[in-house]
């Protein structure tokens, strides 16, 4: 292995995560996502060579995502998808803050689940650890499902807020 | 200002219910609708996306698991992949990328000495391995998500895996079994052919055997169908015989004994070839189905045409069997037995389920159920999504017991109490109900299969029954 394909592996590791959101974002299911994430990952690495070294891969990498998921959504014609392709396009468009750090996005959330309280922190634990639905998570927590889906949203909400201002912080 | 709130809040409820799964169609346009009219609702969304995409990668065991698992420090490593593993992590989702990248093609390697024979409802930890039936391989590592699948050697041995397993090629008469569960056949072409697995070599003297390997403790099972394998301890040295009948457990500092596997760890019997004679009658259903479907991200997972699932924990599943016993007079049946070919369904861990019992009850007050309609609602025998059983519909007739990590093989009752419910219910169609009593010790526990009536080549639930003589 050259030194040119160490430093592109390197941005591939680096970058899955963020390509897993962004795939995900949208197609609007994960296991889609993983699908397509395997596809893109492979197409990126038949294009190493079309790629510039120190120009943005994060960018390069997105835009040769979007086309997998277009890709996708061809080869899987029948299915209902989430989104058109007119949303689609629009969703795929970059969003206007240029140096928006994946990594530090995830530090934050991270520091910001650590704050949640408790009960707050069971429920996303058992929803996402435990990979439990509604249904089972209103059982678990003997709660309604309309309360179990309140708490999801307001939980979700307050880590949103919570990492922009982390990252405000961050940032001053 | 307020419509603006309200909107917001209906957008993120919309943008909740596609995460959780609950969103239905004329909300998904709705949700469309949102997001095409404003950049900020569409920055609202990527935001909201990106949360519930880094905590399930956070919270599961991420985009690298087999290699995640492999470290050491795996449960902070869970907790805080980046900040504890940092560079490490890196590298190792290098190796992982630079070794798929990097795997020699098939067609281009003189190094081939497998193949894949078949598969079923397999999914791999990679896309980009030649896994397709036929497939050809040479050393690498096959990573079975779920399903099953069937490698041949160049040797002869045949060696199915069942997920979630990891296998090591390494040449035409060795493997390695990192974890997981695999059945051997090896003809005499491949004695000699050897699996290594964390703790010992087992070496094959011509047999049936399988292996598990516990993704956890490391520990080595090897469990002997027919012939004989010699098990070495990587550590030690020492060696066991384990002949036709008998397991071994070896831990990664002990090899243990050879124990028969009559023996509590293995305490089941399989019952017997289907019983003949001129009065005996077999039966096979007439209907058949299970209740307890799953749904993820709004999709029905984890389903079978063929098999009817039963499962006992976060998510709960019931087999139904419906036999017609129109022909049959009223007292008239004096022995019976009920045959499940149980089969892998690829879903759920074996090691998370312990040795697990199953009940099986006759449904009284001749039950209404349909085939195609029968879910949680309208089960007859239980009420709730939970499906809580309803002890006054339900008479118990049997109960057997498949062991640890087993998910094939024909089970089922052999029991007075079954030959007097049919008896007493001879003369219409009846309902059995077979569910497992036993629990999983924590989420993901195996889905127990057996076929259905609409398996293409494994028998249905079959009923015998003996007549009376007249």
């Amino acid at each position: 292995m050259n030194q040119l394909n160490e430093a592109f592996i390197r941005e591939v590791t680096d970058h899955q995560s963020e390509l897993y959101s962004y795939i995900y974002m949208l197609l609007g299911n994960l296991h889609d996502a993983r699908d397509v994430l395997q596809e893109t990952n492979l197409v990126l690495w038949r294009k190493a060579n079309d790629f510039e070294a120190g120009s943005n891969f994060r960018a390069w990498a997105k835009r040769c995502a979007y086309y997998e998921c277009l890709r996708f959504r061809r080869d899987r014609k029948r299915d209902r998808h989430v989104f058109d392709d007119e949303l689609l396009a629009l969703l795929a468009e970059p969003s206007d803050m240029p140096d928006d750090d994946a990594e530090a996005r995830q530090l934050a959330l991270r520091d910001c689940l650590v704050q949640l309280p408790e009960r707050q922190r069971d429920l996303i634990n058992s929803r996402y650890r435990g990979d439990l639905q509604i249904k089972q998570l209103a059982k678990q927590f003997n709660k309604r499902e309309s309360a179990i889906k309140m708490s999801l949203k307001r939980i979700r909400d307050g880590l949103q807020v919570c990492i922009e201002f982390k990252l405000r912080e961050l940032a001053s | 200002m307020k419509e603006r709130n309200q909107n917001d809040e209906r957008l993120l409820e919309l943008i909740n219910g596609l995460m959780d799964g609950w969103i239905d169609e004329a909300e998904q346009q709705e949700l469309q609708q949102y997001l095409k009219e404003s950049e900020s609702a569409r920055e609202r969304y990527r935001r909201q996306m990106d949360i519930h995409a880094q905590l399930h990668l956070d919270h599961s065991e991420g985009l690298i698991p087999e290699l995640m698992r492999r470290q050491p420090i795996k449960s902070q490593a869970l907790r805080f992949p980046r900040q504890l593993l940092g560079a490490a992590a890196a590298m190792v989702a290098s190796l992982l990328i630079a070794l798929v990248l990097f795997w020699p093609k098939p067609e281009a390697s003189k190094q081939v000495f497998a193949h894949i024979e078949s598969t079923s409802g397999a999914r791999w930890e990679s896309t980009h391995l030649p896994t397709a039936a036929g497939a050809q391989l040479g050393p690498g590592t096959l990573r079975l998500i779920e399903g099953l699948a069937t490698v041949v050697f160049d040797s002869g041995a045949r060696v199915t895996i069942e997920a979630p397993a990891a296998l090591e090629l390494i040449d035409r008469m060795h493997c390695r079994l990192v974890e997981g569960l695999v059945i051997a056949d090896v003809p005499e072409s491949a004695i000699g052919f050897k699996v290594s697995t964390p703790s010992v070599d087992v070496i094959d003297h011509g047999t049936r055997f399988s292996i598990i390997v516990d993704a956890e403790t490391r520990e080595t099972s090897t469990k002997v169908y027919q012939g004989m394998v010699e098990v070495q301890h990587l550590l030690f040295g020492q060696s066991l015989k384990i002949r036709e009948g008998e397991f071994n457990a070896a831990g990664l500092e002990s090899l243990g004994a050879v124990q028969a596997f009559s023996d509590q760890s293995f305490g089941l019997r399989q019952i017997g070839p289907p019983r003949r004679g001129d009065d005996w009658r077999r039966l096979t259903t007439s209907r058949d189905a299970y209740v307890g479907r799953v749904f993820l991200d709004g999709r029905e997972v984890h389903r079978s045409e063929t098999l009817l699932l039963v499962k006992n924990g976060s998510a709960m599943r019931h087999a139904y069997l419906g036999f017609d016993l129109t022909d049959y007079a009223e007292n008239t049946i004096i022995e019976a037995e009920l045959a499940l070919e149980f089969a892998p369904t690829g879903w759920g861990f074996a090691s998370l389920v312990p040795e697990a019992t199953f009940l099986v009850f006759g449904v009284t007050g001749d039950p209404v159920w349909d085939e195609e309609t029968l879910d949680v609602e309208n089960a007859p025998a239980s009420h709730g999504r939970a499906l809580n059983l309803k002890p006054e519909r339900l008479v118990e007739l049997g109960s057997f017991v498949i062991p640890y990590g087993i998910q094939k093989g024909r089970y089922g009752i052999e029991d007075r109490r079954l030959a007097d419910f049919l008896s007493d219910h001879a003369g219409r169609p009846v309902t059995l109900l077979v569910v497992r009593e036993t629990a999983e010790i924590e989420n993901h526990g195996l889905v127990h299969g057996f076929a259905s009536r609409r398996h293409p080549n494994l028998p249905g639930p079959t009923l015998s029954i003996r007549l009376a003589q007249p």
